[in-house]
């Protein structure tokens, strides 16, 4: 149909403008984050660092949105610069970990990586069934410390909130799928990562078009470019792919929402 | 050698030590570094306090204000300008905010007129009860209005809404004479903050954006459960309060994404922009304030303020 091709042009423009929107709103972003780390340590509370990171998060999407080296550098920088800081001193919840957290998985330092895994490691019991960002920092810091039994609980505990309609459709579908890959990594071998990798993208692309759908209908929807970057998935993706021999492991596809390889290597390469 | 701030004399109620002090430590503040500016805007709040209760007393009002003024947009701008960690400015909003309304009631701001067509109104038998709401918003957003006029010391009747346009579907803006940035927005639907002022700050790179929610009558705050991708950038969870900081940051991620190009749609991503910015430079404040018919005039009370 004629109507949804210049749906898809028109989406991927609107997209284009969420993303240079957003480099330009926070361009000043990674170089503030000392100022809100010393501040932060001033009054003593992990919320001047909070309030920069809602910037950062958008800079840094759509930074990989754009595929732009230099910009997303600075921002994992600016992530990498503060993350062991606030776990070992504000042990924020969880679910505030996750960006940390993934680009640690995606090649950051190893003990950054430990700190992150055992302060999520420490709150595990009082994260939410409705937090589902908690969750996913939960199964990621079991499968990074191939820890598989917490990591099987931490799944049967999604999807059980799932079941328990705890998200919304799209929401589900994108966790159930998430969950698949999930347990294929705890397994220790996930020859089907590739694939599911390509469903969460889809799942991931559909999120992003009922939102577009809303604004093209002149409704009003609050996705910002942190939406065009998954890093929970990315991480997983990265796990996964490690359990295959070199030859094995298939490069994500352009245009992914997770594109593991690239986020590693802008970042840590 | 007798040092201290203490060991000052009195100056029998003029205030002279303490707005002396005041300037000195304001000076203090140019040249401090984060941690020792901490200190430092801490005693200038403490001697603000003090210069405005010795001023009360001689009921010396416009003097409080003029000063706290001066406190606030020296605080603020050190602030944002990274020299400052903790919201001081805050504080000297709420001393300037105290002396304003014994120095300018309602009745004696721009606003009068207003407040009284609306009251008026109100009061009439046998009034339809959807004109009353809307009535009852009026008087609302006059409270916001003046309870916010009183924080900045300026009679906001005679400067942001003085020049105000109204955009249709209920969204009325103001800018500078001349055009530029968005100063003042009032919008009416869904998804948006009820109301939005964003002021210039000498010696400040940003501007002080305050975004707030006006209440008439009795209606209450709601709570808003958000969509699971906003605990992802504002690191929250749902759900949140209606009077919250929270609050404005959430609708401004939906007034930022406006694609319209109708002025009203502009102002309102400009709007959006502005209050996220300020949401993530610590710039932002948040004012909830209510409005009621009492008699024959209208209340102001202020319920909330927040900053970062």
């Amino acid at each position: 149909m004629s109507v949804g091709d210049q749906g898809v042009e028109s989406f991927e423009a609107i997209l284009r403008e969420i993303a240079t929107s957003a480099i330009e709103q926070y361009e000043g972003m990674p170089a503030r984050m000392d100022f809100a780390l010393q501040s932060a340590k001033t009054r003593r509370a992990v919320r001047p660092i909070l309030t920069l990171r809602s910037g950062l998060v958008q800079y840094m999407g759509a930074a990989y949105f754009l595929r732009d080296r230099a910009r997303f550098r600075a921002a994992a920088a600016a992530f990498a610069s503060h993350s062991q800081v606030i776990a070992e001193t504000f042990a924020p919840e969880p679910f505030i970990l996750v960006p940390d957290l993934c680009l640690a998985l995606l090649g950051g330092p190893a003990k950054t990586r430990r700190v992150l895994v055992q302060t999520v490691w420490k709150q595990d019991s009082e994260i939410k069934p409705s937090d589902y960002s908690g969750q996913l920092a939960a199964i990621l810091a079991s499968l990074a410390d191939l820890n598989r039994e917490t990591a099987v609980a931490g799944i049967a505990r999604l999807r059980r909130a799932c079941r328990d309609r705890q998200f919304d459709r799209l929401e589900t579908r994108y966790l159930l799928t998430w969950l698949l890959a999930a347990r294929q990594v705890s397994c220790g071998a996930a020859p089907r990562i590739a694939r599911l990798m390509h469903m969460l993208d889809r799942r991931n692309a559909g999120l992003v078009r009922h939102e577009l759908g809303r604004l093209a209908r002149g409704g009003s929807s609050a996705i910002t470019a942190a939406s065009l970057l998954d890093l929970p998935s990315a991480a997983l993706g990265a796990l996964g792919s490690a359990t295959l021999p070199s030859a094995e492991r298939l490069a994500p596809e352009p245009g992914s929402y997770a594109d593991y390889r690239w986020i590693a290597e802008a970042a840590w390469g | 050698m007798t040092s201290g701030l203490t060991t000052y004399p009195r100056t029998g109620g003029g205030g002279g030590s303490s707005l002396g002090r005041i300037n000195r430590l304001l000076l203090q503040l140019t040249r401090g570094t984060l941690t020792a500016n901490e200190a430092t805007a801490a005693s200038i709040i403490r001697s603000l306090e003090t210069y405005a209760r010795e001023r009360a007393e001689i009921q010396a009002f416009a003097d409080i204000v003029t000063i706290a003024v001066r406190v606030r947009d020296a605080l603020f701008a050190t602030r944002a300008n990274g020299m400052l960690a903790s919201p001081f400015f805050v504080r000297a909003m709420e001393i300037c905010a105290e002396a304003f309304r014994l120095h300018v009631p309602l009745p004696a701001t721009g606003f009068a007129n207003r407040s009284a067509a609306a009251v008026w109104a109100a009061m009439e038998q046998g009034i339809a009860i959807a004109k009353l709401r809307s009535l009852k918003e009026e008087i609302g957003l006059i409270a916001w209005l003046y309870e916010t006029s009183a924080l900045l010391g300026v009679d906001l009747s005679t400067t942001v809404t003085a020049n105000a346009v109204d955009l249709g579907n209920r969204f009325v803006e103001s800018r500078p004479v001349g055009g530029g940035r968005l100063q003042y927005l009032e919008c009416g639907s869904a998804y948006n903050i009820n109301v939005m002022v964003c002021v210039d700050v000498p010696g400040s790179a940003l501007p002080l954006v305050i975004a707030g929610e006006a209440k008439g009558g009795a209606s209450g705050y709601g709570a808003v459960m958000t969509p699971k991708e906003m605990s992802k950038i504002l690191f929250i969870q749902p759900p949140v309060k209606q009077n919250s900081l929270d609050y404005a940051r959430t609708r401004a991620l939906y007034m930022k994404r406006e694609l319209g190009t109708s002025p009203a749609q502009r102002a309102r991503r400009e709007a959006g922009l502005l209050i996220d910015s300020a949401g993530t430079t610590e710039t932002l404040v948040f004012v909830a304030a209510r409005g009621d018919v009492a008699g024959s005039t209208q209340t102001t009370v202020r319920e909330h303020l927040e900053c970062q």
